[in-house]
């Protein structure tokens, strides 16, 4: 790769690293596994990106993580480490909200993959039922049907407790 | 906010409903708000893209070395591919040389001939039935010459003509040994030979197999070829030589 396409590639790292980085973060549950999940796919978006032009770059990692993500939670390969603080950005109260993360990201890792995936998607995501659906090989209702289900058991997961809590306390 | 369908007790922060699905991706947005890429993420890709590159062009460098030669000893195993008449045979041998039984019936594989029963990727012979032929023995001094012959001339030690002086016509490889010598010069030293099976098939002519075996001195005695082919030795004015043939082939086609 030459050094202008190496520009152009990093470019698109620090303007979509974190965004990307939050999404693996959903889908693996654990910092390191997404770290790792995320260079994953930005190696494998490397190698493609001179050869082939990617015209977007970011739907491209993204569906490289989702399938990735599949595959090593097939095969237990994921890290499960422990939450840390490590490499945070400091929140709007001075600290990361690492409580709150830990519940949302129990409560996923109680999904399916496939449900988990969606609900990364669809709902952190911001995509369309049909962008969601091609990403993952589907039909539109099929990501209708795993959305619906994965809300349900949202819904009833123990970790989001507190959340109802605090939501009823708010108002 | 309590869900309609939500069993009591249990959380209810989402539902079917688009303020539900609001909430969570609020919930997803807040969870992860903190959350950054690695620093010096695209260098690290780079990096990584740059060391698997060189990593696969080594082992392409590697590949091609070991598919250079008829077998490749790794590990504890060799797998060995014979060009005998048959040719295309495969066999697996112990990296000291040694023999493995054959899986059917537990006798030992010869080297040098397909097992029967074996498919080899000869052309089909014609159905006339020969009667076997046993290949005549050598006397043990006649076996000590041709041993010597092919020790002298493969022992790689500097001085070519030495070696060369028990090859047929050797004086003619002059310049083709020394070729061989500057292109492997870790052969030099390292390169045993032994020869297996030999057997006459004329007062002058002799055949055998040789095992020619080298390690390679950077990686160690676990890395290295074996290389077991069908030689000839001649007898040239009662003296035992390498057979031209012989010799071309194995130094001319390295």
């Amino acid at each position: 790769m030459d050094e202008a396409s190496y520009q152009s590639f990093e470019g698109f790292v620090v303007s979509s690293g974190d965004r990307l980085m939050r999404t693996a973060v959903l889908l693996t549950g654990n910092r390191h596994a997404a770290e790792d999940l995320l260079q994953g796919a930005l190696e494998r978006t490397y190698r493609r990106w001179e050869a082939e032009r990617i015209i977007v770059p970011e739907a491209y990692v993204r569906r490289v993580m989702v399938n990735a993500a599949s595959r090593w939670r097939r095969t237990r390969q994921i890290r499960e480490e422990p939450l840390d603080a490590a490499v945070e950005r400091v929140g709007v109260e001075g600290v990361p909200d690492l409580a709150l993360r830990d519940q949302v990201l129990s409560a996923l890792q109680e999904l399916p993959r496939r449900q988990r995936a969606v609900v990364v998607l669809r709902y952190f995501d911001d995509l369309s039922e049909a962008a969601v659906a091609e990403i993952l090989g589907c039909s539109v209702g099929s990501v209708k049907s795993h959305a619906s289900r994965a809300l349900a058991r949202l819904r009833l997961s123990q970790h989001l407790g507190d959340v109802r809590i605090q939501s009823e306390r708010r108002r | 906010m309590p869900a309609d369908d939500a069993p009591p007790g249990t959380g209810d922060a989402f539902a079917s409903d688009p303020l539900r699905e609001q909430k969570l991706r609020e919930l997803l947005d807040q969870a992860t708000r903190s959350v950054t890429a690695p620093a010096g993420l695209a260098a690290r890709v780079r990096a990584r893209e740059v060391s698997r590159h060189q990593t696969r062009r080594r082992a392409l460098v590697i590949g091609a070395a070991a598919l250079a030669t008829s077998s490749v000893i790794v590990g504890g195993m060799a797998v060995e591919h014979h060009f005998t008449s048959g040719g295309g045979l495969s066999v697996i041998t112990a990296a000291d040389g040694s023999v493995l039984p054959t899986p059917a019936t537990g006798t030992p594989a010869n080297p040098g001939v397909p097992p029967a029963g074996v498919a080899t990727s000869s052309p089909a012979a014609p159905a006339i039935s020969l009667p076997p032929v046993t290949p005549a023995r050598p006397d043990q001094a006649t076996v000590d010459q041709i041993a010597l012959a092919f020790n002298e001339a493969f022992d790689a030690d500097d001085n070519v003509d030495d070696g060369l002086a028990y090859v047929q016509n050797g004086s003619e490889y002059h310049d083709l040994t020394v070729r061989f010598g500057q292109q492997y010069p870790g052969l030099v030293g390292n390169l045993r030979v032994r020869l297996e099976d030999i057997t006459m098939n004329t007062s002058d002519r002799a055949r055998a197999t040789v095992v020619l075996t080298h390690s390679d001195p950077v990686l160690g005695a676990r890395w290295g070829y074996e290389i077991r082919r069908g030689v000839e030795a001649v007898r040239v004015n009662g003296r035992w030589l390498v057979s031209a043939s012989t010799y071309m082939f194995l130094v001319g086609t390295a």
